[in-house]
């Protein structure tokens, strides 16, 4: 020990600065890790690929998602069957066909992964103010607080949370609020409510371990109030930890508006081309089951695309586990 | 143990209040009336016979004596006498299907001859012991397998297929299942009449089944690498004992605890996700039910099936809770 500390103690201040500006902190470390796992590489640029689609969708999708065509206008996707029973070729260019009122399903599609984006990170936000707030609320102030806060987040546990966001959407689906951005608001606010329950009790065994160490006593014996402590020292050093939480989260938002929109009652319908949720894979998938016999493809298609975005979402997530906390890795 | 266990019970009291309470509000909430449209005809029903539906249904009561009246019971007989609520299992009269109690619509049959298994509520717990059946014997085997044959071929394809079935939605799932076993193969029915044989069944429980199953295969898995590591293994093996004696009595039993501990949230996903899996199978259980109940204002068969969904969840997160005390004896001093 003292002859690793000698050579060090006789640096000049500007040499360890020098020092300090060459080695790497937590997150350079945390992302050269990342960079190495193919797998965790691959679903990034997959999950960076869909937003980019989401986000020019207008631009990339073949046709007008809202267009229909003629009654009869069903077809299987080209690569499937090139001849409909009719003997007529079908249009090369409805990749994965049409479903039955004739609207391109690829383009829907594409429209679709916009909801999904939009409801894998505005829910998210919600979660992590309540969450947070309670969890660390509860492990710094500790005592009655803590415990009053722990017996609410216990109740919540046991809610069956699919059951009450269907109650939800059913009730107050109707309403201004429920209106809103054809339901997506509702449907981030509803999974806020619900969610917040496992990021609490992480945050809160974070604050009750972080608040023994010596680092935060130190700050303590040196006047700093809770909201420093909490700010500086313990937000910052559960950062990690929470970032694995929710990117684990994520996966399972998406699958709610898929099993809502599987049920008839997620998104509402739109008809307006000027809005920004035409669509949504739950409904999407809806449709296509419906069609089921007549068109796989619009079932397929839908289903291929949930589980890319959902797999690469979950892979990611491992990456990211590995990376940022090592120790968990399994 | 007996402490523990009554413990356990009364803690669970609370949370069943709250979610009555919550969905009766929410229930209540909701625009629209189960009386406002008439699907036959779709004529509106006039507002004296609406006032004297809302009567006979005990609608016209303030919100608090509904809900008290709901579960524990109210002098509402036609004599004036009591009648017992929710907690006598009296779940209400169901203002769609007239004339039924909702006990009636989830436990028994319109056939004399059938039991209870016959009956919504049968239906949907057969399914999901089946599921888990088949979730737990073959989880539980290839994880202990992939963990034996670390590093092996057959590890690999293991955790590739857990990875992936945990991963994949078990809709996504049950609709791959569906397209190519039902529709382009015509082994199994897409959307089966009849429940008596045992082909219609298969499909639902696999795509019930698949993602509990690659859960346990996993986690069976890391578990089995960690205690492969303890050294009473090592001492095992120095003492001589036969390499199946060390797997199933040392390695196999210390590894049930923890894996026990993951088969409530198990569970609780399988009978919740019963309603997407019902309504895709068209399977004649209880969770469509609820779904229907839901797009009908069915006030009194949401909250009966609701309660219900949300008494079993309780009651398999409470059984586990009490099975792992059982295994594991410092459970109970906490």
């Amino acid at each position: 020990m003292a002859q690793i500390a000698k050579p060090l103690l006789q640096l000049t201040k500007a040499q360890i600065d020098a020092k300090l500006a060459n080695s790497e902190n937590q997150w350079q470390l945390a992302w050269r890790r990342l960079r190495r796992n193919k797998a965790s590489l691959i679903s990034m640029i997959i999950l960076i690929v869909f937003l980019l689609i989401s986000l020019v969708a207008p631009l990339i999708a073949p046709h007008n998602p809202l267009e229909q065509r003629t009654t009869n206008f069903q077809q299987t996707p080209p690569f499937w069957q090139a001849q409909s029973p009719a003997g007529k070729d079908y249009n090369p260019s409805f990749i994965l066909g049409t479903d039955s009122l004739g609207r391109d399903v690829f383009s829907r599609i594409i429209y679709g992964s916009r909801t999904s984006f939009v409801l894998s990170l505005l829910p998210l936000a919600i979660v992590m103010l309540i969450g947070m707030l309670i969890g660390f609320t509860a492990g710094l102030l500790g005592g009655k607080v803590d415990n009053i806060l722990m017996r609410i987040t216990d109740i919540f546990y046991a809610f069956p949370d699919t059951l009450f966001i269907v109650l939800i959407f059913v009730t107050v689906g109707n309403t201004a609020i429920g209106r809103m951005a054809n339901g997506v608001l509702l449907f981030a606010l509803s999974i806020g409510i619900l969610f917040w329950v496992g990021l609490a009790r992480l945050t809160r065994g974070q604050a009750l371990t972080l608040k023994g160490r010596e680092f935060v006593e130190a700050a303590r014996s040196l006047g700093a109030s809770q909201w420093q402590l909490m700010w500086k020292h313990i937000f910052p050093n559960s950062l990690s930890i929470i970032i694995i939480w929710a990117a684990y989260a994520i996966p399972s938002f998406v699958l709610i508006e898929v099993t809502l929109g599987f049920l008839g009652i997620g998104l509402r319908p739109s008809l307006d081309p000027n809005e920004i949720f035409l669509t949504s894979w739950g409904r999407l998938l809806l449709d296509g089951r419906n069609d089921i016999q007549s068109q796989p493809g619009f079932l397929l298609g839908t289903v291929g695309t949930i589980a890319l975005y959902v797999i690469s979402l979950r892979f990611f997530a491992d990456g990211l586990r590995d990376a940022l906390d090592p120790r968990q890795k399994g | 143990m007996f402490g523990f266990i009554l413990r356990r019970l009364v803690s669970t009291v609370p949370v069943l209040i709250l979610i009555s309470l919550v969905t009766f509000l929410l229930m209540h909430s909701a625009p629209g009336g189960p009386w406002d449209r008439d699907e036959e005809n779709g004529k509106e029903i006039p507002a004296a016979i609406k006032k004297l539906l809302d009567q006979e249904f005990g609608l016209d009561q303030p919100l608090w004596r509904q809900y008290t009246g709901y579960v524990i019971g109210d002098y509402r007989n036609a004599d004036g006498s009591f009648k017992c609520g929710a907690i006598c299992g009296n779940l209400g009269p169901s203002s769609k299907q007239r004339g039924r109690y909702v006990q009636d619509i989830l436990f028994s049959t319109n056939d004399e001859e059938a039991t209870w298994l016959q009956s919504k509520f049968g239906f949907s717990v057969r399914l999901a012991i089946y599921a888990l059946i088949f979730a737990v014997l073959l989880g539980i085997p290839l994880g202990v397998i992939a963990s034996i044959k670390q590093n092996s071929v057959i590890d690999y394809v293991v955790t590739f297929c857990s990875n992936i079935g945990v991963a994949v939605p078990n809709l996504v799932m049950g609709v791959f299942l569906i397209i190519v076993f039902g529709v382009q193969l015509k082994l199994l029915p897409v959307v089966a009449k009849e429940w008596n044989t045992i082909l219609p069944w298969v499909l639902p429980s696999l795509t019930y089944g698949l993602g509990t199953m690659a859960r346990m295969a996993s986690y069976t898995r890391s578990t089995m690498l960690d205690v492969m590591r303890q050294d009473y293994v090592r001492t095992a093996r120095a003492k001589g004992a036969a390499e199946h004696i060390v797997i199933w009595k040392h390695m196999f039993r210390n590894t049930l605890i923890p894996v026990i501990t993951i088969l409530g949230p198990a569970l609780a996903g399988l009978i919740v996700s019963g309603v997407t899996i019902e309504a895709m199978f068209g399977f004649p259980g209880m969770g469509f039910d609820f779904f229907r109940a839901i797009s009908n204002r069915d006030y009194s068969m949401i909250m009966g099936t609701s309660l219900l969904f949300a008494a079993l969840i309780v009651i398999a997160n409470m059984s586990v809770d009490i099975l792992y005390g059982l295994v594991d004896p410092r459970v109970r001093v906490e």
